[in-house]
């Protein structure tokens, strides 16, 4: 008798061992495949260690068997518990399907641990439009930026984001590309399916596509339309493929990148909102500009320099974008030793440049996360895409809503 | 062939299909806490296994090694857990 409690138990306990497996394969992230690997998992463990019990039916089995049951019952919750933490402070990305993130604002979410992945680029040139010039503008002294990528991803005012930049940094002579980007890695998470498999699995995956290539067509529609309103010179382009990657790629031959704040790749169809506006926050490139809805022409530019090499060589490839070259630039600094001639070097460079140039009080320290009160009123923060010491200080303005510009 | 005999192979077949999809997993991520993840469930159906093992030899003493298997899973994967946590933590003012 005991014989065949041992065997039901066994099966019993290797089936819901291989469903946990099942789960962990098959589910669509790092919590939902938690979810299936400590419970599951632990019953399967169990059920089959009592079945080995059973089986053996002696008191030195039952003794171990107990012990080593009581034993998994009290440490998995502990350990799936501090995986689960980990798992959500590290960034783990969540299945676009998820409704309820209770721990939003109460842990930190830092950067994406996953793969970059490697994803083949389909490029397909809408065509080239705009007022038929003939010949290319003569070169002369620019007092504009001379390429203008415009990165259309739809989103909560990205369109007027886009359109205000474009007033705002665009000379007659700009040369205007519209880039529209689809970021299929992120459109292409699959979620657990209760009715119908992989194939209606697919069919999501494909409506999403369908919802997110239609929402492109339309914002890109809308800028071309505005374009050529303005009488912009401007080209048109499609890819789809990672969307970090190609941005970068794109935006290395133009001097100003505009993304519109709080959108990404997706076309708002795939990712959470807050996570969208993180993964657009996140992009680094020189030249990037951060365009929040409310993005108007501002009344002066405000530099943060960190008195190190990076921050100099930032002011140097800023300066050599001609972005609105009439405003008064102030080059505030880190409160920082050794930093003063950096400052006076670069107040020196600009004012070389013809910039109205003059150097603010250096009211930022590293320490200090937030003391950004002069940036916000009415002027546009510019900061060092690649800076070494004031990190702290410049996180907290790229996590704003305020417009940005990387330099 | 004895019913626990049979239920026996068909127990083990299954939680040898079980590590290959776990293992499946391990190797293709894609984030780090998803092999975390799947590592936690490793060691369980260590456990699993090796008390199989125990049954089918007659083998009394190996479930004490199924208690030690525990024991590591469970500090392997707080270990881990800790890892990812101070790695995902932006590196402050470490230079200022």
């Amino acid at each position: 008798m005991s014989e065949i409690v041992a065997a039901l138990l066994l099966l019993s306990g290797a089936t819901i061992s291989l469903i946990a497996a099942i789960g962990v394969a098959r589910l669509p992230d790092a919590f939902l495949r938690m979810h299936a690997a400590t419970k599951a998992g632990v019953v399967g463990a169990g059920l089959t260690l009592l079945g080995v019990a059973f089986a053996f039916d002696t008191g030195e089995a039952w003794f171990r068997v107990t012990l080593i049951v009581l034993f998994l019952l009290v440490t998995v919750p502990i350990s799936s518990h501090a995986l689960g933490r980990a798992a959500y402070v590290g960034g783990a990305p969540m299945w676009s399907g998820t409704v309820m993130d209770e721990l939003k604002g109460v842990l930190p979410r830092h950067a994406i641990d996953a793969d970059p992945e490697a994803q083949r680029a389909i490029a397909m040139p809408v065509g080239a439009a705009g007022p038929e010039t003939g010949a290319r503008p003569e070169p002369q002294a620019a007092a504009a930026p001379r390429r203008m990528l415009l990165a259309l991803a739809d989103g909560p005012g990205a369109a007027a984001a886009l359109r205000a930049s474009l007033e705002v940094a665009a000379g007659p002579r700009t040369e205007v590309t519209l880039l529209s980007l689809l970021c299929t890695p992120s459109l292409n998470q699959t979620g657990p399916m209760p009715v119908g498999g992989a194939h209606f699995g697919r069919r999501l995956v494909e409506a999403r596509f369908a919802k997110a290539r239609e929402a492109a067509a339309s914002l890109a529609t809308q800028m071309e339309t505005f374009c050529q309103t303005q009488g912009y010179h401007f080209r048109m382009r499609h890819e789809e493929g990672d969307a970090g990657t190609l941005l970068g790629h794109a935006a290395a031959h133009h001097d100003l990148t505009v993304l519109p704040r709080g959108t990404w790749f997706d076309h708002a169809q795939a990712l959470e909102e807050g996570y969208a506006a993180q993964r657009s926050a996140r992009v680094s490139l020189p030249g990037l500009l951060l365009a929040a809805p409310d993005f108007t022409m501002p009344g002066a530019l405000h530099f943060l320099h960190e008195g190190d090499l990076a921050s100099s060589e930032a002011l140097k490839r800023f300066l050599g974008l001609s972005f609105l070259t009439h405003l008064p630039l102030t080059i505030t600094g880190l409160d920082l030793d050794g930093a003063d001639a950096a400052l006076e070097e670069a107040v020196a460079l600009a004012a070389a440049r013809e910039r109205p140039v003059h150097r603010g009080p250096a009211l930022l320290h590293p320490d200090r996360p937030a003391p950004l009160p002069a940036f916000t009123g009415g002027a546009l923060a510019i900061i060092p895409a690649r800076s070494s010491s004031g990190r702290t200080a410049w996180r907290s303005l790229r996590e704003m809503e305020a417009s940005v510009l990387l330099a | 062939m004895s019913f626990l005999t049979v239920a026996l192979i068909f127990s083990a077949l299954m939680v040898a299909v079980a590590v290959g999809l776990t293992g499946w997993r391990m190797l293709h991520g894609p984030g780090i806490a998803d092999r975390a993840v799947a590592m936690d469930l490793l060691g369980l159906l260590a456990v699993a296994a090796t008390a199989l093992v125990a049954l089918g030899g007659g083998y009394l003493a190996l479930l004490d090694i199924a208690l030690g298997l525990g024991l590591v899973g469970f500090i392997g994967a707080v270990g881990v857990a800790t890892f990812i946590k101070r790695a995902s933590e932006p590196p402050e003012d470490q230079d200022v």
